[in-house]
C-alpha cells in the first residue's frame, strides 16, 4: 500500500506560496507573502518550524545562498519544493475537491 | 531600525537557546526585516516565538517516550509482587552468612534483576507497539538503549544508596519489596524511570528521522565552511 503524506494547514499554504514565489525564495519574502494572504502577522520561527518539518518529510529541499551586511553576514537559506512535495500538493488538492464537492446542495453558503 | 544592544541579546538567545537547524538563516532574516524598518518590539516577539517553537517542536519528539515511562512505572508494584513471589523461595535463607563477594552480590541481584527485568521489558513493549520505530532502528541501536538503561539504573540506584545512608538505607534495602515502589517510596522509582527514559532516546535519538535532521544540520555546517574558504581573501 502506498504511504501518503498528510499536509496540514500551514504546511500546504507553506508550500503553495514557495511554487507560488518560484525558485528564489527565503524567509523573508516566503514570510512577508503568507502574511499577505492570511491577513495576519505570521512568525517567521513558525514558518521555519513548518519548513524544518516539511523538509524532514522531504517535501521541500534548501540550499544555503549569499549573505548580505544588512543580515549580519548571515546566509540566506532558500527552498524550492521537491517532487515527492509536489505529489503531495495535487494529492491534498484531489482531496480537498471531493471533500468540497461531496458537500450537500442545500449548504451551499458555506462554499 | 539598525540593530542595538537590546537586539543583539535577542539575536544571541535566538542563536543559542533554540533547537532549530536553521537557526542562522532565521536570525538573518529577522535582521533584515528589522534593517527594512521593523522595531525593537516586533524582533522581540519573533525571537521568543521561534524560540517557543523550536522548544515545542524538540519537546513533540520526547512527549510519547516520556508518557509511556510514567505509565509504565506505575505498574511497578505488581510487577515487584509477582517476580518477588518468584525469587523469594530462590534465595537461601541466611545470605549474611555467604562470603564475599555474595553476600554483597545476592542483594544487589535480586534488587535489581526485577528492576532491570521490568525496564527492558517496558523497553521492548514500546519498541514492539511502534512498528516503524523497530524497521528503522538497527540491532546494534536496540542493544546499545538496552546497555544505556542497565547503566543508568545502576548509577542512579547507587546515587540513590549513598544519598540514603544517612537515613539508614543501605545495600540490603534493595531487597525489599517496596524498594522502587511507586506507593511507598514514590521517588525511588525515579532510577526506574530515568533508566527507560534513557533506554528510549538513546535509541530513538538513532531513528533515521532524527539522524536526517543531524545530516541537515552537518550540511548546513559544511556549506558555511565552504563559504568562508570561498570568501577568504588569502586563500
Amino acid at each position: 500500500m502506498r504511504e501518503h503524506t498528510y499536509l496540514g494547514e500551514f504546511e500546504l499554504m507553506i508550500l503553495l506560496t514557495i511554487l507560488h514565489l518560484g525558485d528564489e525564495v527565503y524567509g523573508v519574502p516566503l514570510s512577508r507573502e503568507l502574511s499577505r494572504l492570511r491577513g495576519a502577522d505570521v512568525p517567521i520561527g513558525s514558518v521555519y518550524a513548518a519548513l524544518d518539518r516539511l523538509e524532514l518529510k522531504g517535501l521541500i529541499a534548501s540550499t544555503l545562498g549569499e549573505s548580505t551586511p544588512e543580515r549580519g553576514g548571515r546566509a540566506k537559506r532558500y527552498f524550492r519544493v521537491t517532487a515527492q512535495g509536489l505529489r503531495s500538493v495535487r494529492e491534498t488538492r484531489k482531496v480537498l475537491s471531493r471533500l468540497w464537492k461531496s458537500l450537500p446542495a442545500v449548504r451551499e453558503d458555506l462554499v | 531600525m539598525k540593530p542595538n544592544k537590546s537586539t543583539a541579546v535577542a539575536t544571541w538567545m535566538l542563536e543559542h537557546l533554540t533547537f532549530g537547524s536553521g537557526n542562522e538563516a532565521l536570525s538573518g532574516d529577522l535582521l533584515e526585516e528589522l534593517h527594512l524598518g521593523r522595531s525593537a518590539t516586533w524582533y522581540w516577539r519573533q525571537v521568543c516565538s521561534a524560540i517557543a517553537a523550536g522548544v515545542w517542536s524538540r519537546l513533540r519528539d520526547y512527549a510519547l517516550p516520556l508518557v509511556f515511562c510514567a505509565g509504565w512505572i506505575s505498574l511497578y508494584p505488581g510487577w515487584r509482587y509477582l517476580s518477588n513471589a518468584e525469587l523469594a523461595h530462590r534465595m537461601p535463607q541466611d545470605w549474611t552468612a555467604l562470603s564475599w563477594p555474595w553476600s554483597a552480590l545476592l542483594p544487589l541481584g535480586h534488587g535489581l534483576v526485577p528492576a532491570l527485568t521490568f525496564v527492558w521489558l517496558g523497553f521492548l513493549v514500546y519498541v514492539l507497539a511502534r512498528p516503524k520505530i523497530l524497521n528503522e532502528v538497527s540491532a546494534p541501536s536496540l542493544l546499545w538503549g538496552l546497555s544505556t538503561s542497565l547503566n543508568v539504573l545502576l548509577v542512579s540506584t547507587m546515587l540513590l544508596l549513598r544519598h540514603f545512608r544517612q537515613s539508614r538505607v543501605d545495600l540490603r534495602s534493595l531487597m525489599r519489596e517496596d524498594f522502587y515502589s511507586a506507593f511507598h517510596l514514590l521517588w525511588l522509582s525515579v532510577p526506574l524511570a530515568l533508566s527507560l527514559l534513557a533506554a528510549l532516546s538513546s535509541t530513538v535519538a538513532r531513528a533515521p528521522r532524527l539522524m536526517r535532521r543531524q545530516r541537515l544540520s552537518r550540511m548546513r555546517f559544511m556549506g558555511r565552511v565552504q563559504r568562508s574558504v570561498q570568501s577568504d581573501p588569502i586563500g
